[in-house]
Parts: structure tokens; sequence; C-alpha cells
């Protein structure tokens, strides 16, 4: 790992890979432990391993992914909770009831993503959160592009279901 | 962007169907302007993908973790210090208490109290046997005769309990400074993100 490497193609994406730690373990903590560690391996990856690695954001968000799993795995944290860390959009235009209403649809909204499968829910993060293509997604979660078409397709009308549900 | 144009893209959205670029379009619509009525049903999940695309690491906040574990060792500081202190003052205020005589200055015998031969130190001290740190409550004291005996076991006393004050304050001392090495080893590890280019300059 040479220092240009790490500071122009590893940096810049540590808030995706924290996203991505904190969608699979629900855990502000853990998330940011699972960043930690990652950064630091990465960093300490050996010259002629480095040369292999094509794609540094989809190799770190592998790293990610695996680490979040052994850490849900190990702890069985629950996600049930939707995720943390944003402050409340300010609803100009709409009167405090409806923006008291829409704050909690979309609050409803990220339950149910948090609470779609393992894999539905990595796919349309990396897809609808973080905007990598089918191509990357498949590199990252190591599965093939029909996997990532068909778990996509999946969560979004798992989605679209239940916020139906909700009108 | 009109309503059919937004629908249709809604529609492939559903089917998996659209490209990154006309997910982005989608995200900006319900993100921007007014929303047509007959869309607004929709909305909530294009705003928690756009609320959710703006959580980042705050790594300022995790090195305000490290605090409480400082505030732990100096908690069980200020209590080794208290159990010192009380340790140390307690066999005196006891002492003044039960024997009120052997806190007055050694002056002329009084008739009524008999003078014994003074002990050499060492019988002194097989005679009574010194306080470990094991039994720290001191026995339980007849009113002794007034003698230098008496005065040597006060000043012995007192300079096993500031031994073991400064034990004490040796170990605290030592716990804080583990505690403080530990703390600055954490921040560090913390902050790899800033220091790792830094380090591989110098």
């Amino acid at each position: 790992m040479t220092r240009t490497i790490f500071q122009e193609q590893v940096l810049p994406i540590r808030n995706k890979l924290y996203r991505f730690a904190l969608r699979i373990t629900g855990s502000v903590h853990e998330a940011e432990d699972v960043v930690q560690e990652v950064l630091e391996k990465v960093w300490k990856t050996a010259p002629e391993q480095s040369v292999n690695v094509q794609n540094w954001e989809a190799w770190c968000m592998t790293l990610t992914r695996n680490r979040s799993l052994d850490k849900t795995r190990s702890q069985s944290l629950r996600r049930t909770a939707p995720l943390e860390g944003v402050a409340e959009r300010s609803a100009e235009g709409y009167n405090p009831a409806q923006a008291t209403e829409s704050a909690d649809l979309v609050h409803k909204v990220k339950q149910f993503m948090q609470n779609l499968p393992d894999k539905q829910r990595m796919v349309m993060h990396l897809r609808d959160i973080e905007e990598l293509t089918y191509e990357e997604i498949a590199e990252a979660l190591s599965i093939s592009m029909e996997q990532v078409k068909v778990n996509l397709h999946r969560a979004r009308k798992t989605i679209r279901e239940q916020m139906t549900g909700l009108t | 962007m009109k309503y059919e144009q937004i629908q249709a893209l809604l529609d492939r959205y559903w089917e998996g169907e659209t490209s990154l670029e006309e997910e982005r379009a989608l995200k900006a619509y319900f993100n921007a302007g007014p929303i047509d009525e007959r869309l607004q049903n929709v909305a909530p999940l294009f705003r928690a993908l756009k609320e959710e695309q703006l959580i980042e690491l705050k790594t300022r906040a995790k090195t305000a973790t490290i605090r409480p574990q400082m505030y732990q060792w100096a908690a069980a500081a200020s209590v080794a210090l208290l159990l010192a202190a009380g340790w140390w003052m307690w066999p005196k205020a006891t002492q003044q208490q039960m024997d009120p005589i052997a806190r007055q200055p050694v002056a002329p015998a009084t008739p009524a109290v008999p003078v014994p031969t003074p002990l050499p130190q060492e019988s002194v001290a097989a005679v009574q046997p010194q306080k470990t740190l094991v039994n720290k409550k001191p026995a339980k004291r007849k009113p002794q005769p007034i003698n230098k005996s008496n005065e040597q076991e006060i000043d012995q006393e007192t300079a096993m309990a500031m031994a073991e004050i400064k034990a004490a304050l040796a170990l605290v001392s030592a716990k804080l400074d583990k505690g403080k090495t530990q703390a600055v080893k954490k921040a560090s590890y913390l902050e790899v993100v800033e220091k790792v280019p830094k380090r591989k300059e110098g």
C-alpha cells in the first residue's frame, strides 16, 4: 500500500465503508470499529499483494462486509432499529403536522430497509445509497450479476409492498 | 419533470431496470421542489435514501469516549486516598478517646500510676505485635502506663501509615499512567485516518 493510493482511493470512501458497516451491524459503535480495522488492514497490505487489487473500493467494501458480518454473528446484534446519525430535515412548505407525518414515514421506510434479509439489504444499500454499478456490487459481495439483480428487485418489491400498506 | 416522466421512471425502478443516472434523477425530484400529489406516497423512500447518503463517520465523537475511562481511574484514586486517610486518622482518634492519659506529656509520674522499667525497643516490638496490612483495625487498647515505648509505638504506627499511603498513591499513580498510556494509544489508533499518511511522511 502506497501513501498515494491510500489517500486518493481509500480515505475518500471511508464514509461509504462506515455507512455499509452501519447497515450491516446496525450499531454506530460497531461500524466505527469496523472502519478502523478495515483501514488499518488496507494500510498494512503488503506491496506484492496490493499490486493484485484492481478496484480498491470494491475490495474495501468486501473487507467491510466480512468484518461487519463477523461482528454481527459474534454478538448476535439485532438490526431492527433504523440507522442513526442524520438530523431531521427541515420540511419547508409544509405545516408542522404534515412535516411530522412526513418524517415519520421516512423513518418507517428506513426500518423496512433495515429489516430486509441480509443479501437484499446489502445489495439495495450499495445500489440506492452508495450508487455502485451492478458489476461493483457483484465484486464487493462476491456474488454473480444475476444475483445482484434478483436481490435488488426483491428488495425494492418488498419495500414497495410495505409502503403501500402505510397509506 | 412531468408526472408521466417520473411515473415511467418509477415503474422501471421497481423492476430494477433504471440506470444509476435515472435513479439519481428520481432522488433529485423527490428531494427538491414540489412533488405531484399522485406521487406523494413514494416520496418517503427517496427521502430516506437521500438522508442515509448524508451519514458520515464522526471521528471526533469517538475520542470523547476515552474520557470516562480516565474518570474511572480518578474515582478509584479518590476512593483509595480517602481509605488511606481514614485508616491513618482512625487509630489516633480512637486512642485519644480511649486513652487520654497517653496523650499527656511525659511528666513527673503520678503516684497512682506505677512506672515500669523501660524496655529496650526490641522487646517492645516483640510484646506488641506490629500491625500488618491485613490486620488494619488496631487492637483494642487498655489504658497503658506512660512510657517511652508508647510514644515509640505511635511513631511506628504513623510511619507505617505513611508507608501505606505512599504505596497506595504509587499504585494509583501507576494505574493512572497506565490508563493515560492506553488512552493515548487508543486515540492515535482511532485517528488512523489522519495519522497514517503523516507517519509515512515522517
